[in-house]
This record gives C-alpha cells, structure tokens and sequence, in this order.
C-alpha cells in the first residue's frame, strides 16, 4: 500500500524531510513526488485540501457532496500527475480539475430534481433560512445582524448563475488572475472578463438592499 | 454611452487594477462625483469582504483515511491491470507458438508413420480433416486424433503445403515430432 501520508522520508530525520518538503514551492513538491518522494503527494494534500474545499463547496453549495468531489480531485491528480505539465501551475491545473467536477456535478443536479431538493433539504439550517421567515417582532443586535449579512451575502453568491458564480469565487476569493480563470474554465480571456462585470453587477443588485 | 454607463461596463477591470493609468483617473473623477456610481462600488467592496469573511469549512475527520483507502485501491487496480496484460501477453505467445506447431506437426506425422499414405497435393481444395478421415492406414488414425486433440484445444490446424520435400523421413526433427505426438499430446 502506497502510504502517501505517513511513508518515512529518504532523508535520515523525518521531521526535517516534512519541513524540508514544506518548504517546497507546488512544482518542486511535484518533482519531488515524481522523483519517488511519495510523501511529496500527503504535503500536496495538505497544502490544497480545505481551499478546495470551499471552493467546491461556494461552486455547488453541498458540503458532503464538496467534500467528495474534493476526493475525487486528488484522485484524479493522483491518477494523472505522471502527465502533468510542469511549465504550467500546478494550482491552476488542480483547480481546473475540481471545477470540471463541480460543473459536472451541477449539471447532473440539474437533470435529477431530487437531487437538489434532497441538496435544499440538507442546508435548510437557521442561516439559510430567506429573510422573509424571521421574526420580524425581534430586533437585531450587532451580532446578529453581522451574522445574517453573512448568510445572505452567502445566498447572494447562491444565486447568481453557475458560470458567473464560478469566476466571482475564483476572483473575490480564490484570488486567481484573469488568465488563471481563463484556464481553469476554459473560457477566453474577454468571456472571463465580461462574466465577472455581470457576476459583480449581480451581485451588487442583490444585495445591495442588505448594505445600506 | 453616459459616463455611468462607461463606468459599470469597466468597473471590474478598474477594481482589478487591470486599467490603463489615463482610464483609472477618469474613473477614479468619476467615483467622486457621482454617489450613485460610489453606492455601487461600496456595494461591491463590502459584499466581496463579507463574503470573503465566511467562515472557512472544515473537512471532516476521516477525509484523510478516506483518501488514504481510495488511492491503496488505485495502486491495487493498476497492479491488477499490469498482471492482467502480461497474462495476455504471455497467453497470445503460447497460442501462436501451439499453432505454428500444429501447423507442423500434423503432415510430419502422416508422412513419418504411414508408408503407404499416398503424397499429399501442395494446394488440395479437399479439406484435411475429410482427407484424413477416408484414410484407413494407421499413421492417419494417428494425424487425426493429433488434429482432433489440436481442435479440442482451440488450435486451428493447417496443412503445410510441400511438406513431404521439406521434411526428410530420417531426419531429426521428424523423429522429435514423432516421439512428441505420442507422448505429450496424444496422452491427453
């Protein structure tokens, strides 16, 4: 069995091998991994499980699902990191993957309505219940107010369709360049730059009543 | 275009800092003398910031064990795929070696046993195993049950053609085919 979290490293002292692959940029870790550093691999695990994560999780708004999906992501690098490219990034490469899978998975959702309200059904917690179901009799502290800000603006993101909601989350969250998002979409840059104005004017409509 | 409109059609390349210096002033003016356009970009701002403030999920505690299982399954279903090839390989090797030898085997037999067999024709368009069932003499008794053990075995089975002017009645290998047909083959 091929230990990628807790095989011993080639180096005499394990913790300086973990703190020597740490110090590792994506492409070095790739090399490494690739040059039978199979430990390489657990820090790339590491390094990239939670960021996809939520990126998975803003993208299709099911957290068991996005946790999956991210599984899968990993397999998928595991599966193929042979053939990877090593001049490009390797984030961008990896988060093409996920978002492939978030796009599948929305699409698949979209053909099996059980799906989604089972999805609907699982969320239904107090924080993403619409405005219009609190009580109205109770007057919002600071923290509250704080806290329902967070769960419409998460709402908002929710709303927008999936290739605007897509590139909004790489941008504002995720941080990625234009040409970055170009890649992971496979979209052209003037697609990904006119996504994103909408994306923001959506968004701005939305919840721009929640703001002032 | 008014100068709104101008601003909300380049408002995310001016947020991304991704406009040429004259163009960024021109929007920059524009912010502050417009509130309208300045609620927008306030909007947008604290929106992206509250929204970048979510809290962070977590994954759950067996994610990595999880993991961990799935890719010991990959390692196991690509050690099984490179064995499954070799036996392939090695089972079409075995098959072409058997019929190269059945294509040999056969008229060598019939030419060493049987005396009185009569020559067989480089190109007959009777088939062999009718040819060697009207033959009474007992080198092709002998060739048919080879040939039919060859059948048996999924082995097609051909004539050499000029078989009886390559292969000498004395000569080595004919006598190692003859003692092979009927120890090996025939016992099974």
């Amino acid at each position: 069995m091929m230990d990628v979290f807790a095989r011993a490293p080639k180096a005499a002292d394990p913790a300086s091998a973990r703190s020597a692959l740490k110090q590792l940029d994506d492409s070095g870790l790739v090399a490494a991994y690739l040059d039978g550093e199979k430990r390489a691999f657990g820090e790339l695990v590491e390094r990239y499980q939670t960021r996809l994560l939520n990126f998975v999780y803003r993208t299709t708004g099911d957290r068991e699902r996005a946790e999956d999906l991210v599984q899968e992501t990993f397999i998928r690098v595991y599966r193929h990191l042979h053939r990877f490219d090593q001049s490009k990034k390797f984030s961008t490469w990896i988060y093409t993957i996920a978002s492939n899978l978030a796009k599948n998975e929305l699409r698949n959702r979209s053909r099996n309505p059980l799906v989604l309200f089972q999805t609907i059904k699982k969320n239904w917690d107090a924080d993403a219940r619409p405005l219009e179901w609190e009580d109205n009799t109770y007057r919002p502290d600071d923290l509250f107010r704080k806290r329902h800000l967070k769960s419409m603006v998460e709402n908002t993101v929710d709303q927008l369709p999936e290739h605007h909601r897509t590139v909004f989350i790489l941008r504002e969250m995720e941080g990625k360049t234009y040409e970055e998002i170009a890649d992971i979409t496979g979209a052209n840059l003037g697609t990904v730059k006119s996504r994103l104005n909408r994306a923001r004017n959506n968004f701005a409509q939305l919840i721009a009543p929640l703001l002032d | 275009m008014t100068s709104c409109e101008r601003f909300l059609a380049g408002y995310s390349a001016f947020r991304d800092d991704a406009l040429p210096w004259e163009e960024r002033v021109e929007m920059e003016v524009h912010l502050d003398e417009c509130p309208s356009c300045a609620r927008y970009d306030r909007v947008v701002s604290r929106g992206a910031d509250v929204f970048r403030e979510l809290p962070q999920l977590e994954l759950s505690e067996d994610f990595a064990a999880r993991l961990q299982h799935r890719i010991y399954t990959e390692d196991l279903e690509a050690a099984r795929a490179r064995n499954a090839s070799r036996s392939a390989t090695a089972l079409a090797t075995m098959g072409v070696a058997a019929a190269i030898a059945a294509a040999a085997w056969v008229p060598l037999v019939r030419y060493y046993a049987d005396g009185e067999a009569p020559r067989q024709a480089a190109a007959s368009t009777v088939p062999f195993a009718a040819r060697l069932a009207a033959w009474d003499g007992p080198a092709h008794r002998e060739a048919g049950r080879v040939t039919s053990q060859l059948v048996r075995l999924g082995v097609a089975v051909t004539e050499l053609p000029y078989h009886d002017l390559v292969f000498k009645k004395d000569g080595p290998l004919v006598a190692t085919v003859a003692a092979y047909t009927e120890g090996d083959v025939l016992a099974r």
